[in-house]
C-alpha cells in the first residue's frame, strides 16, 4: 500500500505529471527489460521482447483532474482554471498546493454571516473563486506563483480496513494496478505505458499507441462508482467492493467482445467478484488507440466513488481482483480469436 | 519593417478551403527570396531552411474566415453560412461574391420603417440574412453557384501609430511573421532544419496541420519541436479576460498541451534580449493548430505563440506591429539557439 | 443495385459494436471478385484490388440502436440509444438472437425503456435494433436502416463491375460511425489513397438542403467543419457530366461528418450521397434513380483517370 499511497499523494494535474513518474520509474524500473519516456512524458517499460505475440499493451494514466493559475490579482488572489471535468461545487472551502514549490493555498468562500440566503441558493461560479496563499498583494504572490502553474488538491491518502481515502484514484489506482502487472511474468511481450493528459483528451494514449502499435490495449483505470443514495428505480452500477468494473461500450470506443468474454468467464472460472461498466459513460486511452491503429481493446477498472473530486473512496479488495483477473485473463490470451 | 508585405497578403483572399491564391502569392514571393517551395495540394505549402539530422516544424495557418453561399432564392437573393462569425456583424457589410464572376454584394435588411418595435430589438437570425448582388433571380443563380464564398471588401489600413486594421489578419499578422522569420534566419546558420508549413483549413478542422504531422509520422521523421504562430484576443474596453494587451509583445501559451521545457527556454530568451511577452495560460484546447500538432505521430512538444488581435472573426480585426517586430526578435534568436534544439 | 443484396443488408442485424453479420454479408459477397478481402481487428472490411494509389470508396456498416443499461424492479429495460439523439421511435426491437422487444419512452419523453416479450432476456449488455422493415414501391426503398447500408450496396455494386476491368481500386467497409466514426481512420490507415470518397445518405427533410430526392446524387462541397478541394469537386463534375449524370451540389453542416474526422487526422475526403427523407426513423426512404445514378458514377470514379 505504501506505493498506492505515495502515487495518490504524488502531485500531477494534467501536463504535470513527472513526479508520478518519477515515483513509477523508482519503484518498478527495475523490473522492465527497457524503460523509456518520451517527448510528451508517457514513461515506456517493456518486457518479454522476443517471445510469441501477440503484443499487448497496458495503460494506466498518470494525470488528474486539477486548477491551473490564470492570473493574479492586484490583492495577490489568484483566479484558476480548472483542468478536466470537475464540478465547480466541490470547490469552495478547500484546501490546495501549487506550482513546483507546492505553496499551501485555501480556495476562499465568503462567510455565512456575510451571504443572504438568496445568494447561497446559487452556485458560486469558477471565475468568482480565488485561491488565497496568504499574500497581500500581487508582487508577494508572483514570487511564490507563475501564470500557468499547477494547482492540486491537497488530500492525503489513509486507509481504514479496506476502505481507501484518497485524492486521484482515477487514475493512481490503475498506475499502482499496472506496477504489480510489471513484476508477473507474461507470456507475450508487453509494454506498460503510463500516459500523460489522458483528462486533457486523451492525448497521451494515442501518440503511445502510434509508437507501440499493440496488438492488444487493456486499460486500466478508476472509474465512478455510483452505488449512491437514490430513490429513483435506477442503474446503480457500478457498486463498491463489488469487483472488477468490465467495459463493453463507452463514449468513445467499443470494447473487443471477445477480450470482454474472456475477462467475464476467468473471472466466473476463479470466482472473482466482476461486474459491468454502464455502457456510454466516460471515455479512456483506448477510444484514442483504436482510432490509430486497429487493435483489440479492453478496459478494467476498479470502482471509486467521487472521483474528479477532491477526495474519493475505493475499496482494496477491487483493485486486489482487479490485478488478479487481469493477470489471470492474460494467461489465457491465446485461446481467442479476436 | 517591410508594411507593404502585410498589405499585399491582406488583399488576396484566403476562405478556408480555398486557400489558393494565397498559395500562389507564397509560392512566388518565396521564389524571389532564393526559397522552393513545396505544394502540398489542399493541404497548403511548405518550405525549408537549414540542414542536418534535426527537424523543427514552424506553422502557420493561411486560410480566414469568410461567408458561405447556402441557398439563392428566386429573386436572386443569396442566403449564407457563417462559420465562425457572429451573425450580428453581418448587416450592411459590403462583400465580394467569389462565384464564376466577381460580385460586388451587400448584406441587406429591412429598414426600421418595415419593422416592427420587437424586431428592431433582437438581432437578425442568421438563417434570414442575405446577400443583394442586385441582379435578376437566374442571373444570379447562374453566377453563384451554391458554396460560393463571398469576402469582406475592405482595404487594410493603417491606424495611429504601430496598429493596423485589415481583413484576415487572423492569421495574415502570423504568415506575415512566418516569412519575416524565414528571411531572418535565411543566411544564418541553423542548428537544425526548420519545415515551414502554410497550412490550410485551421478554421474549423485544422486540415493543414493535422496533414503535416501525419506526414512526418508516415515518413518516419521524426520531429524534435513545433512552433504554431497565430493570433489571440486584444484586449479592448470591453474583453479583459482571456485577452492581452495590444503592443506589449506576443503570447506564450502555458497549459498541459504545450511542452514545459521549450516555453522555459523562450522566456529566457525573451527575458535576456528584453523582448516584452505575455503568458497565455490555456487548458485542453487550445484553438489552435497546436491541438492537432503536439499529438501527431509519436508526438511533438510544441511551443505557441500568438498574436493579440482585436475584433477577432469579424472584419475589423486590429494588431500592433510592433507584436510582429517583437515575436520577429523572440523567434529568430531563439531558432538560432542551441538549446531549443536540445531540449 | 441489387435490390436483394440491399434488402438483406437492411434485414440484418448491425448496431453500433456489434456489426459482425452486417460485414460477413459483405464478405460473402466479395468473395465472388478478385478483390482481396481483409478485415481487422475491429471488424472493418477493406478491399483491395492492384497497386496504390487508388481510389478508396468508404462506407459504414452499423445502423442505430440501443444498449440495455438496467432492469428495473417492475421488471422494465432501461435502455441507452447509440447515437443519443436518434429519431428511432417507439415500437418493435430484437436482439442479436432475435428475441423481441415493445421499446418506448418514459413519460419524461427522454429515456427509453422497453420490456422483454421472452422472460429474463434482456441483461444489461444486450444490443437492440429497431425490427426490420423493407418494401420496394414507386420506384423507392422503404426501409429500416436504409440510410446505413444503402453505402454497403453500392459499394458492392463497384466490387461487382471491377471484377471485369483491371483498375486498381479499394473498397472499405468501417465500424463504429455512430460512435464517434470508432474504426473509420484505423481502417484507411494502410491504404495508399490516391483519392477518397465517403458514401452516404444525406438527409433530406427540411425542402432547403439544397439538393432532392430523386434529382441525382448529390456531392458535398462542405460539410459542418471542413470544406471539400474544389479541385477534387471539379473532377467528379467532369466525370458526371461525361456520362450524363446530373450531379446535385449540396453543404451540410449537422454535426461531425466522416470528412470532418478525416480532415482533422489530415486527410482529405469528398462525399457522395443521395438524399434519404425520413432520415434517423425507423423506415427511412431514398429512390432507385438516385441509387442507380450513384452506382453508374462510383462505378466512372472507379476507372480512375480522374488525376488532373
Amino acid at each position: 500500500m505504501e506505493l498506492l499511497k505515495q502515487l495518490c499523494d504524488a502531485p500531477g494535474v494534467s501536463g504535470h505529471e513527472d513526479a508520478v513518474r518519477e515515483i513509477l520509474i523508482k519503484a518498478v524500473g527495475s523490473y522492465a527489460e527497457s524503460v523509456h519516456v518520451d517527448s510528451l512524458g508517457n514513461l515506456f517499460m517493456t518486457k518479454g521482447k522476443g517471445k510469441k505475440g501477440p503484443h499487448l499493451m497496458f495503460t494506466a494514466h498518470t494525470d488528474e483532474v486539477g486548477l491551473m493559475v490564470e492570473r493574479i490579482d492586484d490583492e495577490g488572489f489568484i483566479k484558476f482554471m480548472t483542468l478536466g471535468g470537475i464540478d465547480p461545487r466541490v470547490l469552495p472551502a478547500k484546501r490546495v498546493r501549487i506550482g513546483k514549490d507546492a505553496i499551501c493555498g485555501v480556495i476562499g468562500i465568503k462567510p455565512f454571516h456575510l451571504s443572504d440566503k438568496e445568494e447561497r441558493k446559487e452556485v458560486t461560479p469558477l471565475s468568482d473563486l480565488r485561491v488565497d496563499i496568504g499574500a497581500s498583494s500581487r508582487s508577494e504572490t508572483e514570487r511564490f506563483v507563475d501564470v500557468g502553474d499547477p494547482i492540486w488538491f491537497d488530500t492525503l491518502f489513509e486507509q481504514q480496513g479496506d476502505i481507501l481515502k484518497a485524492k486521484a484514484f482515477d487514475d493512481r489506482a490503475g498506475c499502482y494496478m499496472m506496477a504489480e502487472l510489471i513484476k508477473h511474468e507474461f507470456r507475450f511481450p508487453a509494454t506498460f505505458v503510463w500516459s500523460v493528459q489522458e483528462e486533457m483528451g486523451l492525448r497521451g494514449g494515442r501518440i503511445a499507441a502510434a509508437r507501440v502499435r499493440p496488438d492488444i490495449m487493456i486499460v486500466l483505470e478508476g472509474t465512478g462508482a455510483c452505488d449512491l443514495p437514490t430513490d429513483a428505480d435506477v442503474a446503480r452500477r457500478p457498486f463498491l467492493g463489488k469487483g472488477p468494473v468490465i467495459t463493453i461500450l463507452d463514449r468513445t470506443v467499443v470494447a473487443n467482445q471477445r477480450l470482454v468474454e474472456l475477462l467475464c468467464q476467468t473471472a466466473e472460472r476463479d470466482g472473482i467478484p466482476w461486474q459491468f461498466k454502464r455502457p456510454l459513460v466516460g471515455g479512456t486511452d483506448a477510444g484514442a488507440a483504436v482510432r490509430v491503429k486497429a487493435l483489440g481493446a479492453a478496459v478494467v477498472a476498479i470502482p471509486a466513488r467521487y472521483i474528479h473530486t477532491p477526495v474519493a473512496l475505493a475499496h482494496l479488495k477491487d483493485i486486489i481482483n482487479t490485478i488478479e483477473l487481469v493477470k489471470a485473463a492474460a494467461e489465457r490470451l491465446r485461446e481467442v480469436k479476436l | 519593417m517591410n508594411r507593404e508585405l502585410l498589405f499585399d497578403l491582406l488583399q488576396i483572399p484566403s476562405p478556408s478551403g480555398h486557400e489558393e491564391r494565397m498559395k500562389a502569392f507564397l509560392v512566388k514571393y518565396l521564389d524571389v527570396h532564393g526559397i522552393k517551395a513545396q505544394d502540398l495540394g489542399p493541404a497548403g505549402l511548405s518550405w525549408g531552411l537549414g540542414e542536418g539530422d534535426k527537424l523543427a516544424f514552424f506553422s502557420v495557418h493561411i486560410d480566414q474566415v469568410a461567408f458561405v453561399a447556402d441557398r439563392i432564392d428566386d429573386e436572386g437573393y443569396i442566403y449564407l453560412k457563417m462559420p465562425g462569425i457572429d451573425p450580428r456583424i453581418a448587416p450592411s457589410q459590403e462583400l465580394t461574391v467569389r462565384g464564376k464572376r466577381e460580385l460586388v454584394g451587400v448584406v441587406g435588411m429591412r429598414p426600421p420603417h418595415f419593422l416592427s418595435e420587437e424586431e428592431q430589438k433582437a438581432p437578425i437570425p442568421s438563417e434570414k440574412l442575405y446577400v443583394d448582388v442586385g441582379l435578376p433571380g437566374e442571373e444570379v443563380k447562374r453566377l453563384v453557384p451554391v458554396g460560393t464564398v463571398c469576402t469582406w471588401r475592405l482595404e487594410p489600413l493603417a491606424l495611429l501609430g504601430s496598429r493596423v486594421t485589415g481583413v484576415g489578419l487572423d492569421n495574415k499578422a502570423g504568415v506575415f511573421l512566418a516569412l519575416l522569420v524565414t528571411e531572418a534566419l535565411g543566411s544564418k546558420k541553423l542548428p537544425g532544419r526548420i519545415r515551414f508549413f502554410a497550412s490550410t483549413q485551421e478554421e474549423g478542422v485544422m486540415f493543414g496541420a493535422g496533414f503535416a504531422g501525419r506526414s512526418a509520422y508516415k515518413s518516419g521523421e521524426s520531429v524534435l519541436f513545433a512552433v504554431v504562430v497565430d493570433t489571440t484576443f486584444g484586449t479592448d474596453h470591453e474583453v479583459k479576460d482571456s485577452a492581452f494587451p495590444l503592443g506589449k509583445g506576443s503570447t506564450l501559451g502555458v497549459g498541459p498541451i504545450l511542452s514545459k521545457s521549450h516555453l522555459a527556454i523562450m522566456r529566457s530568451i525573451a527575458s535576456e534580449l528584453s523582448i516584452p511577452y505575455s503568458l497565455e495560460p490555456l487548458t485542453s484546447f487550445t484553438g489552435t493548430e497546436a491541438d492537432v500538432l503536439s499529438i501527431s505521430g509519436k508526438g511533438i512538444p510544441t511551443i505557441l505563440l500568438s498574436i493579440p488581435l482585436r475584433n477577432m472573426h469579424s472584419p475589423v480585426e486590429i494588431v500592433d506591429l510592433d507584436d510582429v517586430e517583437s515575436s520577429l526578435k523572440l523567434l529568430s534568436a531563439a531558432l538560432q539557439r542551441e538549446d531549443l534544439w536540445s531540449s | 443495385m441489387n435490390k436483394e443484396v440491399l434488402q438483406e443488408l437492411c434485414r440484418v442485424f448491425g448496431p453500433t459494436g456489434r456489426e459482425s453479420r452486417v460485414a460477413e454479408i459483405v464478405k460473402t459477397h466479395l468473395e465472388g471478385t478478385n478483390l482481396e478481402v481483409t478485415a481487422d481487428v475491429l471488424g472493418n472490411v477493406i478491399a483491395r484490388k492492384g497497386d496504390g494509389p487508388y481510389p478508396v470508396f468508404c462506407t459504414h456498416l452499423d445502423q442505430p440502436g440501443w444498449v440495455v443499461e438496467h432492469r428495473d424492479k417492475k421488471g422494465f429495460l432501461h435502455l441507452k440509444s447509440v447515437p443519443a439523439d436518434e429519431k428511432l421511435g417507439e415500437g418493435w426491437a430484437v436482439d442479436e438472437g432475435g428475441n423481441r422487444y415493445r421499446v418506448f419512452k418514459e413519460s419524461d419523453g427522454k429515456s427509453w425503456r422497453a420490456e422483454s416479450l421472452v422472460e429474463g432476456e434482456g441483461e444489461m449488455g444486450t444490443f437492440l435494433v429497431p425490427k426490420a422493415e423493407f418494401e420496394a414501391s414507386k420506384g423507392a426503398y422503404f426501409a429500416t436502416a436504409l440510410a446505413d447500408r444503402v453505402g454497403a450496396a453500392l459499394l458492392l455494386d463497384i466490387a461487382g463491375k471491377a471484377n471485369k476491368g483491371n483498375q486498381a481500386v479499394s473498397l472499405v467497409c468501417y465500424t463504429g460511425r455512430h460512435l464517434k466514426f470508432t474504426g473509420l481512420t484505423a481502417a484507411l490507415e494502410d491504404l495508399d489513397i490516391e483519392r477518397l470518397y465517403l458514401i452516404e445518405a444525406l438527409p433530406c427533410d427540411e425542402g432547403n438542403e439544397g439538393y432532392s430526392l430523386g434529382e441525382g446524387p448529390v456531392i458535398l462541397l462542405r460539410t459542418q467543419h471542413s470544406v471539400a478541394p474544389s479541385l477534387w469537386v471539379d473532377e467528379v463534375a467532369k466525370i458526371a457530366s461525361d456520362i450524363g449524370i446530373k450531379l446535385q451540389k449540396g453543404l451540410v453542416s449537422d454535426g461531425e461528418s466522416a470528412a470532418d474526422t478525416l480532415a482533422r487526422t489530415g486527410i482529405q475526403a469528398i462525399t457522395l450521397g443521395m438524399g434519404v427523407r425520413y432520415s434517423g426513423s425507423r423506415i427511412e426512404r431514398v429512390e432507385g434513380s438516385d441509387c442507380e445514378a450513384l452506382s453508374k458514377l462510383l462505378q466512372g470514379l472507379a476507372k480512375g483517370k480522374v488525376r488532373s
